[in-house]
């Protein structure tokens, strides 16, 4: 999955650098340096969330020996985490849509190549915030699964502990 | 005389009602059998013909050593009044053995026709069962019980199912579930005579041919009588059902495996069933939680000792709900 999102990552960098040196499409020629560093900075986010995820995971697979206590507080994690990354989501959709906004005011009002070339990096970084925001959307919709089947194992391991205790439970005198 | 210790197997069942009231099989139990103090009161005759009779003999809380009591073990048994029993007299001279009835001792008393030992903790129920006396017996009389005890949450319409544990272990499997597989022998007898076919008629039995018709129930109109031309010459006839499973919920798939828990309860060894996945196959020992232990057994009453067979119950559920077995 990672190697065709990266392939797909360059052939768009790569389709829009040609565009772009073309004349066809200049706004592409020049927003495509910053394409590829902001793809890259993208790729390490990835890699980043995705180990995140993998711990959870180890974690979720190895439960059996974990107190409900324990569980919770694994759950609470998850449950902040998904929030963070929601969050980051929605800030970096907003700080997008503005750039891009302003970009589109800066082409439009003048004629000047400075403006251009800025215009063109607010459209790149548009780019990039979208495919960053899609990303950690992606990511926080399987931490909101890893946390559903958390509760379902919270519940299950709430359940087999009371079980336990109530087997366990001292008489009275001797506890 | 002293105690000794017998090798026996005990297994799992998980109580499911039809109609689940919110109370526990160990609550709507205890409940009844505190309400029905004497023995002839809890006393069921299933064949209504007064020559077969019932009943939960015993019952107490009982627990692990210094921890509280909680689990509730019973003793169901069973006798027919005034029966004889045959006894063998053993002679390794002998070209046949005598064969001689035994009576019971004194006037009141009666052979047991087999007895169920049970510990029920909450929904969830270890059985030592004996040849004679079974599991489906000992549903058959809890139902009884429960319904005839008065203001009780189990109403008539209610049913409580002594279920199999579907394998937890291989719950990853249950979402790829492609089919359920029976198969078993069919046995045949003779149509009844005065039929008037020329040719002879043989009508299909045996619990895998009812197990099969129970599955598909109306859907299939199955023959009533075979041709028995056909089938004479045909040596050991195997009935074999795959059935086949399209869901890919796994919800559903889920449930398809707690209905097969349910639904083939009472099957030992009469036939096979097995639930093939995409990854593998779930036979029907996996669904069948059983372990052999040792019971102290008192010589003088020929039954076990309550101290020692309870607590190895409930370390038995113990074990089972640690290693994630059962759902608690």
């Amino acid at each position: 999955m990672r190697k065709r999102t990266i392939l797909g990552c360059l052939l768009v960098w790569a389709g829009g650098f040609a565009l772009g040196d073309k004349g066809v499409v200049p706004l592409f020629g020049d927003a495509s340096w910053a394409i590829l560093g902001a793809l890259t900075a993208a790729m390490t986010s990835i890699s980043y969330f995705q180990r995140m995820a993998a711990t959870d995971i180890a974690e979720l697979l190895d439960l059996k020996g974990l107190e409900p206590h324990q569980l919770k507080t694994l759950n609470g994690r998850l449950e902040s985490r998904r929030q963070l990354l929601e969050f980051r989501f929605y800030v970096l959709l907003g700080v997008g849509a503005a750039t891009g906004i302003l970009a589109a005011i800066l082409k439009i009002e003048s004629a000047r190549l400075f403006w251009h070339v800025v215009a063109a990096m607010g459209f790149a970084f548009i780019a990039v915030q979208l495919f960053l925001g899609i990303l950690i959307l992606i990511d926080a919709n399987a931490v909101q699964r890893f946390s559903r089947d958390l509760k379902t194992k919270l519940t299950e391991q709430t359940a087999k502990y009371d079980f336990r205790q109530k087997i366990h439970a001292p008489a009275k005198g001797h506890a | 005389m002293n105690s000794q210790s017998k090798r026996k197997a005990i297994i799992y069942k998980k109580a499911v009602f039809t109609k689940p009231s919110g109370a526990t099989l160990q609550e709507l139990l205890k409940c009844a059998l505190d309400k029905k103090k004497k023995v002839v009161s809890r006393r069921e005759d299933p064949q209504g013909d007064g020559l077969y009779f019932r009943l939960i003999n015993y019952f107490g809380m009982h627990g692990l050593k210094g921890a509280t009591a909680n689990m509730l073990g019973s003793e169901l048994l069973a006798y027919e009044p005034k029966a004889d029993a045959s006894a063998v007299e053993i002679d390794p001279n002998a070209t046949r053995l005598a064969v001689n009835s035994v009576h019971p001792p004194q006037k009141n008393q009666e052979f047991l026709d087999g007895t169920v030992y049970f510990g029920v903790l909450g929904n969830h129920l270890v059985i030592l069962q004996s040849r004679s006396l079974r599991t489906i017996d000992l549903e058959h009389h809890i139902n009884w019980l429960l319904r005839n005890v008065k203001d009780s949450l189990f109403d008539s319409e209610n049913y409580v199912g002594l279920s199999d544990q579907e394998p937890k272990s291989k719950k990853a499997m249950f979402k790829d579930v492609r089919g359920v597989k029976v198969s078993g022998p069919v046995q045949f007898k003779s149509a009844s005579p005065g039929t008037k076919e020329k040719t002879a008629m043989l009508i299909p039995t045996g619990n895998a041919w009812a197990a099969v018709k129970a599955f598909l129930g109306d859907a299939v109109d199955f023959p009533k009588e075979l041709d028995a031309d056909e089938i004479l010459n045909s040596g050991h006839l195997m009935v074999s059902l795959f059935l086949k499973w399209t869901s890919r919920d796994p919800e559903a798939c889920s449930e398809l495996m707690s209905n097969i828990g349910y639904n083939m309860r009472h099957i030992d060894n009469e036939i096979e069933y097995s639930v093939e996945t995409r990854t593998g196959e779930i036979k029907k020992d996996e669904f069948k939680l059983k372990t052999p232990i040792n019971i102290v057994w008192k010589p003088d009453s020929g039954q076990p000792s309550f101290d020692d067979l309870f607590p190895k119950m409930l370390e038995w559920l113990d074990t089972l709900a640690s290693e994630d077995k059962i759902d608690v």
